[in-house]
């Protein structure tokens, strides 16, 4: 069980929002397996990827900024607002709220005293733009691009529990890419491994009977679904879109999934699953990664 | 099992100005009517990677498509399986991955004291009944400008025994890339590039690079 931070430093990615011309700054969980399953087919080690990524010790988080440390999601449903604070202005809490709906990250050192109630402003990681690309010669054949351009400190980072065969695929994968458009030179970085601060490592888990918030956008067994919407605070994702596959000439669509986004608190924790997602009488699975990875939300004392 | 990745390396240097245009909507208010491309963390000029790939690959059918392709889906083998296909099930993805080429030598431009790293060309258009003149202005990446160009070249079980043919390929995309021009407005001068310092090594995996290092050098 050792977990490591997997640090990724991209140049410029696009991390399609369910389209071309839109971006987003990081990437689930689903997103790095796939890429790696999709690696590990090339190099002929396809059963053990899966195998692997099937037992319970393994894990994967949704990538996250780096920048001289580690940030965290927010957590969804907190600071709480139990007793409003009648001392101040009704325009300052406005003011203070919208900070908070607006702030996406935060980092370690900052996490407690967020959940206390601290606001702050985000700091900027990324720029994202779009750009206009065409084919010359044919009428109507503009699109647009979105593209995350990352700043020079700024890098992204997942956990996961280091494996031999794990670091092969990720060292393989700083080549290929990750995220859409990747032959046109989007999406490659630089990988460095890192152990985890004790501070955040002493907090992850997997089995814990107080409030968790989720590091990875992930789906439950069907028997705790009903438990962990009840007592939850979460956010609904999406992941959708066509199934990459060599056997078929036509694309077609996986099956829509719709998941707990990373940062939604929940009042203990849940084992997630893989999701098989494949099309209709598809040649082969589709996986979805859907396994929780767990941060708690209280220091243990 | 064969898996290797195989990166080639080059200089791009501008032998003329470069126009890669861009979308009008981010360029600051009151600059020209036709921006460059740039990077928006640093603001000098790039090259994007599709722009190399799509301008190698139509290049690049002209001499290896049997019949006329009219869309790229139509292209023969040689070109799908270096470009990818996405109507064709078996180059799905294709074996080359480009990536954006960044300005390098911004430090010897401003050891020469260049102004700025883009130029303002006024260029007009004369009606041929009234002589009259329609002026317009285009930006341009200055010539010596140097970018650094990588390519990826993806070695699995099925490329394994084409490695060398799909290298004469590239070599001849390269080359007629340096016939002919890179970005908008080529046809009046803009856009010559060349290719220097060629190399290719082995990044993933094993693979014996010195062969394609032959042809490297030998060819361009």
């Amino acid at each position: 069980m050792t977990y490591k931070m997997y640090i990724m430093n991209f140049q410029s990615a696009h991390f399609g929002a369910g389209t071309l011309d839109s971006s987003k700054m990081t990437f689930a969980a689903d997103r790095l397996f796939s890429a790696l399953a999709i690696e590990a087919k090339k190099m002929g080690k396809m059963e053990e990827f899966v195998s692997i990524a099937g037992q319970d010790h393994f894990v994967l988080t949704d990538a996250f900024p780096y920048q001289s440390g580690p940030l965290l999601p927010k957590p969804i449903g907190f600071p709480k607002f139990d007793q409003p604070d009648l001392t101040t202005d009704v325009k300052e809490v406005r003011r203070q709220a919208k900070m908070a709906k607006k702030l996406q990250f935060i980092p370690l050192d900052k996490f407690d005293s967020y959940v206390k109630g601290t606001l702050f402003e985000d700091e900027e990681h990324a720029v994202t733009n779009i750009i206009t690309k065409n084919q010359p010669h044919v009428d109507g054949n503009l699109f647009q691009v979105s593209t995350v351009r990352f700043r020079d400190d700024s890098s992204l980072y997942v956990i996961a529990n280091e494996s031999d065969l794990l670091n092969e695929l990720m060292t393989s994968l700083q080549y290929t890419g990750i995220g859409g458009k990747r032959s046109s030179g989007y999406g490659q970085f630089d990988l460095t491994i890192l152990d985890l601060p004790d501070s955040l490592k002493n907090r992850l888990t997997k089995t814990h009977q107080e409030p968790v918030m989720t590091l990875t956008t992930s789906l439950p067994v069907e028997k705790e679904l009903e438990y962990a919407m009840e007592t939850g605070s979460y956010l609904i994702s999406k992941s959708s879109g066509f199934a990459f596959g060599t056997e078929t000439n036509e694309n077609y669509r996986k099956q829509d999934l719709y998941k707990f986004a990373s940062g939604s608190t929940f009042s203990e924790t849940f084992t997630g699953h893989i999701v098989d997602v494949r099309p209709l009488d598809f040649p082969h699975e589709v996986l979805n990664y859907a396994k929780p990875l767990f941060f708690k939300m209280e220091e243990e004392r | 099992m064969a898996f290797a990745k195989i990166k080639v390396t080059a200089q791009i240097r501008l032998e003329t100005g470069l126009h890669i245009g861009t979308s009008n909507a981010f360029a600051a208010i009151g600059a020209t009517d036709s921006p460059v491309i740039k990077d928006p963390i640093t603001n000098l000029p790039i090259i994007p990677g599709s722009s190399i790939k799509g301008k190698m690959r139509i290049l690049l059918a002209r001499v290896y498509n049997t019949k006329l392709a009219e869309k790229p889906g139509e292209d023969g083998e040689i070109i799908s399986r270096l470009f990818g296909n996405s109507s064709d099930k078996n180059y799905k993805v294709g074996r080359l991955i480009f990536r954006d080429a960044f300005l390098t030598n911004k430090k010897d431009l401003d050891s020469r004291a260049v102004k700025g790293y883009t130029e303002v060309k006024f260029e007009n258009t004369i009606d041929r009944i009234t002589a009259e003149a329609n002026p317009r202005q285009i930006e341009r990446a200055i010539r010596d400008s140097i970018f650094g160009f990588e390519l990826i070249y993806e070695v699995t079980d099925k490329s394994q025994a084409q490695v060398e043919e799909d290298f004469k390929v590239i070599l001849d995309g390269l080359k007629l890339l340096e016939l002919d021009y890179l970005g908008g407005s080529g046809s009046r001068g803009y856009g010559k590039v060349v290719f220097e310092d060629l190399k290719a090594n082995t990044v993933f995996g094993n693979y014996d690079v010195s062969r394609l290092n032959e042809l490297l050098t030998t060819e361009v």
